[in-house]
């Protein structure tokens, strides 16, 4: 420790900011690539590392009981992803049927998914294992600067001030971002904290939003607009459904997206599968972006706009073909209570709800080419699903690096990151700054950023970098069997 | 993960060099072998002025089974870069671009079948062509055994060996 002009300077080689998923995938490769406790700090508001993911699930209607999106094989607590989470479902519940399914899968079975609970529950394990919390510093980075030596100071509000005071200051050879969506998307026009009784009726999908269904089941009869064709609006009218089916809430949804598929759409070789409206894909992207010829295909383009292209159509709003989904759909539309509205969020504003007219008027504009007119929809409530926010400059830190660090941008705005994901105009003698998820998207090597596949991806990307300085040894055959063993057993890496 | 073309290849010719000789060489002595066994008494095939011939002998059949159980997996590695082109052709038309594993434990039927022309047309089986003759159990389990073990190591054990391979379509190199 150093004094410094008053603040208290912790030395530490490796400070990971964030604490969420992106974070614990860093932070547990590199512990099993052997380095220890005492060399990584992690700052993070956050009790867990998935309590963001969780409060995020656990509003987009996926309880710890229901099964999230993502595969067998992409596990949160092992950097190898195997044996995966169907495998250890199959032992546990002593399944052996479920090992035969996930052998068939895609081709007999819709692809397994596990329940959010045994991400969870397998993240606690794993945090134990690798002593998580002895890592972690409670609170929110509020600036990363470079240091004249080399390396970055890190500032710290913490959570509970210390006897240093109400900032802490850390200092690292090395930094990795990854600080989750910098805000969530809403209607354009939508005034937020501005008007209240409409920040209650429009809301969004990651945001807490029980007391829109709660409503809904008080007002028979209500209109609700849903935008946006991904899984997680599906979670939504799933819920709305089964509400109706429950209380006979007699809702009726206006479902607002772009394009409607009737069936599959494009020239054969790539042709997307759709039908019922929507478009299909088992996972958020296609599965050959996560290392297989399509990501191949994306490091090969030249350009952003190359890029930015076959990006928008691998991770295409779609959603997995699950019976559940359309056959409720289908019901909907049959007994009329379903609409789907094709087009473009307009702007929203405030009605009074009188004489049976809703208390939201959203503008719909028409897709290109289609020469409609404008259309208003008046409805009660509007559930955002339209995804997130991507704009780093929502977030302060990421901005400041922006304005006073001199970070510089990628064609679709985020940070501009070379193949083991370093912020190379942040460069700073013999330190990196590192980055992964929503803030590297549009690099030219990843595509599934945002996914546990990917933030593992960084991870062995940043571990080579690291070992290439000499700061930690390579995971190579022996040393990675060697320490999956060890993770088998749950000895500490 | 989702395979590369060179993934696929590199991946299937990795494991019938690991895997499947260590296989070959331990399940070998434990084939049906046409030739009655390992060893003692039997009716050996044999080629005489061109004609094949079968004759009584006292013998050990083991060297005989190895070279052909390991010529067969030399033949299925060769073939293979031949067959993964084929699939990987064949993926272009699924808008995932990937390949369930259940397609490539069942492409072990046509491969197979392919295989037993070829080992004939090779002369690395000199017995009768017929699909169900008296090489075919030998044949049979030994390609029937190795692809599965090879197939089991590629839905998962090959992650622990090569994070590259998880991360890289497959590709060891
Ligand atoms: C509803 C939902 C479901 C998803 N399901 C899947 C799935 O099934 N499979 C899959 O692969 N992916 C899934 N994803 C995508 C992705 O894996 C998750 O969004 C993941 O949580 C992103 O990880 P992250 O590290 O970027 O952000 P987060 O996990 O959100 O963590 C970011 C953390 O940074 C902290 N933070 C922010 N600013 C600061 C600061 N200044 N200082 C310190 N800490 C800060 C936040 O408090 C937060 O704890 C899902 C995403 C959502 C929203």
């Amino acid at each position: 420790m150093v004094q410094s002009h008053g603040f208290e300077i912790k030395d530490v080689p490796f400070v990971a900011i964030g604490g969420g998923i992106g974070t614990f995938a860093m932070v547990d490769f590199l512990r099993v690539a052997g380095l220890p406790v005492e060399s990584m700090t992690v700052v993070t508001p956050a009790l867990r590392p998935y309590s963001n993911l969780e409060s995020q699930l656990d509003n987009s209607q996926i309880p710890r009981d229901a099964r999230i999106r993502s595969g067998s094989g992409d596990r949160m607590d092992s950097i190898w992803g195997w044996p995966g989470y169907g495998m250890e479902e199959a032992f546990r519940r002593r399944n052996p049927l479920m090992l035969l399914r996930l052998a068939a899968e895609p081709v007999l079975s819709e692809y397994y998914t596990p329940r959010a609970s045994q991400l969870y529950d397998t993240m606690d394990r794993e945090a134990a294992r690798i002593s998580w919390n002895r890592m972690v510093v409670a609170g929110m980075a509020r600036v990363v600067r470079k240091r004249t030596e080399g390396g970055y100071f890190v500032v710290v509000d913490p959570l509970s001030p210390g006897p240093g005071g109400s900032v802490a200051v850390l200092s690292a050879r090395y930094v990795h971002l990854s600080l989750g969506v910098a805000a969530v998307r809403h209607f354009p026009g939508f005034e937020g904290g501005a008007d209240p009784e409409q920040a209650k009726r429009a809301v969004n999908v990651y945001e807490a939003h029980e007391h829109v269904y709660e409503e809904i089941r008080r007002h028979p009869g209500s209109k609700v607009l849903v935008r946006g064709a991904a899984s997680s609006s599906m979670e939504v009218l799933g819920r709305l459904i089964a509400d109706r089916d429950s209380y006979g809430t007699a809702v009726e949804i206006f479902h607002l997206y772009h394009s409607f598929f009737d069936g599959p759409k494009g020239p054969a070789r790539f042709r997307i599968p759709g039908g019922n409206g929507f478009c299909y894909q088992p996972f958020t992207f296609a599965k050959g972006a996560f290392g297989g010829q399509l990501h191949r295909r994306y490091g090969a383009l030249q350009s952003d706009a190359e890029r930015i292209d076959l990006f928008t159509k691998l991770a295409s709003t779609a959603i997995p073909k699950r019976k559940v989904w359309t056959s409720r759909i289908e019901r909907g539309r049959r007994e009329g209570w379903y609409h789907t509205v094709l087009g473009a969020a307009g702007c929203l504003e405030s009605a009074d709800g009188g004489d049976g007219s809703g208390h939201v008027r959203a503008h719909v504009e028409p897709l290109a080419g289609t020469g409609e007119a404008e259309r208003v929809l008046e409805v009660d409530y509007v559930i955002d699903a339209a995804g997130v926010d991507i704009d780093l400059r929502k977030h302060s830190l990421l901005a400041d690096l922006v304005d006073c660090g001199g970070a510089r941008l990628n064609g679709l705005g985020q940070f501009a990151v070379d193949a083991s994901f370093e912020i190379d105009s942040m460069h700073s003698g013999n330190g990196r700054l590192f980055a992964s998820g929503f803030a590297t998207l549009g690099n030219p090597y990843l595509i599934p950023m945002y996914s546990f596949w990917g933030y593992h991806y960084v991870a062995w990307a940043v571990h080579r970098k690291l070992a290439e300085d000499g700061f930690v040894r390579r995971l190579g055959t022996g040393r990675s069997v060697a320490a999956w063993w060890r993770r088998m057993r749950m000895a500490e890496p | 993960m989702t395979f590369t073309l060179r993934g696929r290849i590199e991946t299937r010719l990795f494991l019938l060099l690991t895997v499947g000789v260590v296989w070959t060489a331990i399940v070998t002595p434990f084939l049906p072998s046409p030739s009655m066994g390992s060893g003692g008494a039997g009716m050996v095939p044999m080629q005489m002025n061109r004609v094949m011939v079968s004759l009584p002998v006292a013998y050990n059949a083991l060297p005989f089974d190895y070279r052909m159980t390991f010529e067969t997996l030399g033949l299925m590695a060769v073939l293979g870069i031949v067959w993964e082109l084929v699939y990987h052709f064949a993926q272009q038309y699924r808008w995932n671009k990937d390949w369930p594993p259940l397609f490539t434990l069942v492409a072990v039927i046509p491969e197979g079948i392919a295989l037993w022309y070829v080992i004939h047309l090779t002369h690395v089986e000199n017995g009768s062509w017929a699909l169900a003759s008296a090489g075919t159990a030998m044949f049979a389990i030994h390609i029937l055994s190795t692809w599965v073990l090879i197939w089991v190591a590629m839905l998962g054990p090959m992650k622990v060996v090569s994070l590259r391979w998880r991360f890289e379509g497959g590709q060891l190199w």
